[in-house]
């Protein structure tokens, strides 16, 4: 490391360095940042993972920092996270996208939510939020949160303040038929007269201009109602039958979780933080608690037993996912069958997960400290059980599915990504490892007892749908192998470590990362000594992969090609969204 | 002598709204029914061919209630295991057929409704044809959830659509998703055939009917 | 000629699946399959007790109103309003205060029982809560002290004052 810093140090004299474990942190003056930033990609860090920007009142000015990372051989398992500072009145930055052509979305979010303007950057607009919103950015600490909520429920009263027994006056409580009165919002009522008048132009309405660029391309909205899109919208120009340009419409799921974390404290966001990801809602949880515990020093009293379960945990939600990917990947191909035996082998898993965690689907099991129940009796049993049942199950899918030339036709070739634009967009997850890139958290900086279990990591060279979709389905074979490890390698003990008394964190920043099931998934959590944290910045792999993929892989091919290659990326954007 | 209104039917009414909060179409239901007094040929009429129509007409709107393919957030993963083999939804009638939505007649809300999907869940619920029904599926549906304070939520869906039936959880499972099904198909038993309820006995199936 | 071969192999694998059993669960006449424990929590270990989280069981007997719980739903959803209850009354509860819980908020995620120092508050499998009205969602402190019809309680339901002391 020595060497990049005095290489830094001959450019911007100004600028300083402090390592932490992994983390690499370099503050710059604002005029030399570009060449600063030039220096570290020539080093070897070419992997973007986010733009977190922070806003600090009290000194008046706001952090804006990169965070990359790196696919190299000596450097996977570092970070850098590059920053400056610029003043609130006049929040100018210039933008890297000619250094990481990946930060195109990222900026736009940062330009969003903060009101950074990055110069240079070819099409500053909003992303996630919807399109007539006229308020401040929402970031910024002088966006109160309650206010928005207390102005609904003066409309709504909802709340019983007495509620005596079985029989309370009727004059207490509202009727349904308040209820069933059904009101027009005033948004709602501003949407409806943009639909009948031309001169009131939404955000919505621009992105079907940007897309045509001649008379021939028409724009078609691959929108929200759509068996085959999800909970997103592409507007793509069309010449023929060929797409020429594409430009996503994301939002529609944006539920404000960043600027909600700092009001709750830091076991009051579990429920809150498991919600993105649904499916995989423990890989979801496992850095925010790995942050969380660096945050409040308990990092090195979580019990063993603990991390073996959180293990098994993780890889149950891996397999969920993957099961849920590969059902609704058959549904967009149009193979009913493939839907039906993934959804149904899947609850073979639920079922062992349920026993141990208490729900279905949304478990809540990590907590900064440990986990919150051991696993009751005769349980190891079971899940060894289960396991040889599953694996029996998913041998069947080959025959049906990967081998058949009804899917071979339609994914062979299609939606190639090729190595070096794969590692410039930033992608991650099974896209990443199917264009070539041996890259997985898990092996390269093992968290959690990852290191004392033996399992290997597919990786595929032709990076088109099939070769993602074949990486997943071996995946879940890795999975079932470690399950089995880990179980008979837990040995009984303590499960939690109690924090009695009150929670604070020290002042500081943390910053965790692991491997997901649909990629890399990583915290940053900025504290000032409270018990509530100040900045929660999440980087989520759909995020990463969705705009840049879709973007780049789209143009070229067909209409009937945009539900598989999407798809095969990975995304759910509820996850990209937040 | 048919605009007279019936003291007694008042009286009962009124008596009948001090028991508890009622559905404003049960009590439209009630009135229309006392107030009109009809005729003798006009009853027979109704036992004869009226009441077995509008069994049969339920009867089919019942099993067959086709949802509109709009995934709204996170509850989508609960309704893609309760149509999978294990807990079939397709038992009941309920099937996604992919058709457009001027052919489906259930909206089910599944979770989160934010500011920027709000006016496009009005326009496809005014799309739809009538007769419809929503159920609105996860706290979020209900009341904004988790999410009630935030920016960009609205709080409950029943600020611009009419809901038949709620079903709490976060995610309910599957279980829960199959019992808001029966009971819907059982409130639509007991409606006419203009889809206006006339009759109270699906409130049976209410949890809290035991614990009166 | 690979694909007709293929082809077939595929067909010949789905075939084979008419003679295995089915899978289907007919759910209201079979039962769940839910697991049948509830989920409690024991302050003095500081480790709760796998089950299953659905509507919530409280024992009046144990509960002292403290509002712990209201303060730890406060910040999640927001689903606890404390309310007297002047029916009843217990020397353990001065002000007859007790939890109430809407569940068109709840996110069954459990921890108002994981707060909770005196063990009265439980979860119990009852999930079938649906409802035709927003209001009959609000179940007050008696009506969540009814035990549902499905579940095996903990060791530590029913256990006597004396345990509540921590």
């Amino acid at each position: 490391m020595n060497d990049l810093f005095e290489r830094v140090q001959k450019i911007a004299p100004e600028a300083r360095c402090t390592v932490k474990g992994n983390r690499i942190k370099i503050t710059s003056p604002l005029e030399s940042i570009v060449k600063v930033a030039e220096v570290v990609k020539e080093y070897g860090f070419n992997h973007i993972e986010s733009v977190c920007g922070t806003d600090y009142p009290t000194t008046n000015t706001i952090e804006v920092l990169y965070i990359v990372g790196s696919v190299e051989e000596n450097l996977k398992s570092k970070v850098v996270i590059l920053g400056s500072r610029i003043t609130r009145d006049k929040p100018v930055f210039p933008s890297l996208i000619n250094i990481w052509p990946g930060a195109y979305f990222h900026e736009r979010e940062g330009y969003e939510m903060l009101g950074i303007r990055f110069e240079g950057h070819p099409k500053l607009a909003k992303l996630l939020l919807p399109d007539d919103w006229d308020d401040d950015p929402p970031l910024r600490k002088d966006f109160h949160l309650k206010k928005w909520g207390a102005i609904e429920r003066e409309d709504s009263g909802l709340r019983i303040e007495r509620a005596v027994l079985h029989n309370p006056p009727p004059e207490c409580i509202p009727t349904q038929s308040d209820f069933m009165k059904v009101k027009t919002p005033p948004f709602l009522e501003r949407f409806q007269q943009a639909l009948d008048v031309p001169e009131y132009d939404t955000l919505g309405r621009q992105l079907f201009q940007w897309v045509r660029k001649d008379e021939r391309t028409i724009a078609i909205s691959f929108g929200i109602q759509h068996p085959g899109s999800g909970h997103m919208r592409l507007v793509l120009g069309v010449d023929g039958d060929i797409i020429t340009e594409v430009e996503p419409d994301i939002g529609y799921v944006h539920r404000g979780k960043e600027k909600m974390c700092e009001y709750k404290n830091y076991f009051q966001n579990i429920p809150l933080l498991e919600r993105p990801t649904v499916h995989d809602s423990s890989g979801m949880l496992f850095p925010y608690v790995l942050a969380a515990e660096d945050i409040l020093d308990i990092s090195d009293k979580v019990p063993e037993r603990a991390k073996y379960l959180r293990i098994i945990m993780a890889e149950f939600n891996r397999i969920l996912n993957h099961t849920y990917w590969l059902a609704i990947m058959g549904i967009f191909t149009g193979h009913s069958t493939m839907f039906m035996w993934p959804m149904g082998d899947r609850e073979l898993i639920i079922d062992a997960a349920q026993r141990l965690a208490g729900a279905r689907v949304t478990y809540a099991y990590f907590v900064p400290g440990g986990v919150r129940n051991d696993a009751p009796e005769g349980w190891t049993d079971y899940v060894l059980k289960i396991c040889d049942k599953f694996e029996e199950r998913i041998n069947h899918y080959r025959e049906i599915y990967f081998e058949n030339p009804l899917f071979l036709d339609r994914t062979v070739g299609v939606g190639v990504l090729r190595r070096q634009d794969a590692i410039d967009l930033g992608i991650v997850g099974p896209a990443l490892r199917a264009s070539g890139v041996f890259s997985d958290t898990r092996k390269d900086e093992p968290y959690s007892l990852y290191d004392t279990i033996d399992f290997d990591v597919p990786v595929m060279k032709e990076g088109d749908s099939y070769a993602r979709c074949m990486v997943s389905y071996l995946e879940m074979y890795q999975s079932l192998r470690i399950i089995r490890q880990a179980v008979k390698m837990m040995k009984p003990g303590p499960v939690r470590y109690h924090i009695r008394g009150r929670l604070r964190g020290r002042e500081g920043e943390a910053y965790a990362r692991t491997e997901a099931a649909r990629g890399s998934l990583s915290f940053y959590i900025i504290s000032d000594g409270k018990e509530k944290p100040y900045r929660v910045k999440i980087s989520t792999p759909s995020f990463r992969n969705l705009l840049a993929g879709v973007k780049k892989l789209l143009p070229g091919h067909k209409v009937a090609d945009v539900p598989v290659i999407h798809w095969s990326l990975n995304y759910w954007a509820v996850e990209a969204d937040r | 002598m048919q605009n007279e209104v019936d003291p007694k039917a008042v009286e009962a009414i009124m008596q009948s709204r001090a028991e508890g909060p009622q559905s404003a179409a049960v009590l439209v239901g009630k009135v229309n029914e006392v107030v009109k007094p009809k005729s003798a040929i006009r009853r027979v009429i109704d036992y004869l061919i009226g009441e077995p129509l509008t069994y049969l007409v339920n009867w089919g709107r019942l099993y067959s209630l086709w949802p509109t393919h709009v995934e709204t957030a996170c509850c989508s993963v609960e309704i893609g295991a309760s149509a999978g083999p294990r807990w079939d939804m397709e038992r009941f009638g309920v099937l996604e057929a992919f058709g457009s939505l001027r052919q489906c007649d259930l909206m089910i809300v599944m979770g989160t409704v934010t500011r920027k999907l709000a006016p496009r869940l009005k326009l496809i619920w005014d799309q739809m044809p009538d007769p419809k029904f929503c159920i609105a599926m996860g706290a979020c549906a209900i009341s904004g959830g988790l999410y009630e304070q935030s920016y960009n939520v609205l709080q409950g869906v029943n600020k611009i659509i009419p809901v038949d039936v709620y079903i709490p959880g976060c995610p309910p499972p599957a279980q829960a998703v199959i019992d808001g099904i029966v009971k819907l198909q059982e409130k639509i038993r007991c409606m006419d055939l203009k889809g206006r309820v006339i009759s109270e006995s699906y409130l049976r199936l209410s949890p809290k009917w035991r614990m009166r | 000629m690979v694909k007709p071969i293929a082809i077939l192999n595929a067909v010949k694998s789905g075939l084979r699946h008419l003679f295995y059993s089915r899978v289907t669960r007919r759910y209201p006449e079979v039962e769940s399959g839910l697991p049948e424990t509830y989920y409690s929590f024991d302050p003095k270990k500081g480790v709760a007790a796998a089950g299953w989280r659905g509507r919530h069981y409280l024992e009046l007997d144990k509960c002292t109103g403290c509002q712990l719980c209201s303060f730890m739903c406060d910040e999640i959803s927001n689903a606890i309003v404390m309310v007297e209850v002047p029916e009843v009354k217990f020397e353990q509860n001065k002000k007859s205060l007790f939890p109430s819980i809407d569940y068109g908020r709840c996110v069954f995620c459990g921890l108002c029982v994981d707060t909770c120092p005196f063990e009265a508050l439980h979860m119990t499998p009852e999930v079938r809560l649906a409802d035709y009205d927003r209001n009959k969602l609000y179940y007050s402190p008696l009506e969540l002290s009814i035990p549902p019809p499905v579940g095996k309680p903990s060791y530590l339901v029913g256990k006597r004052k004396e345990a509540a002391k921590t």
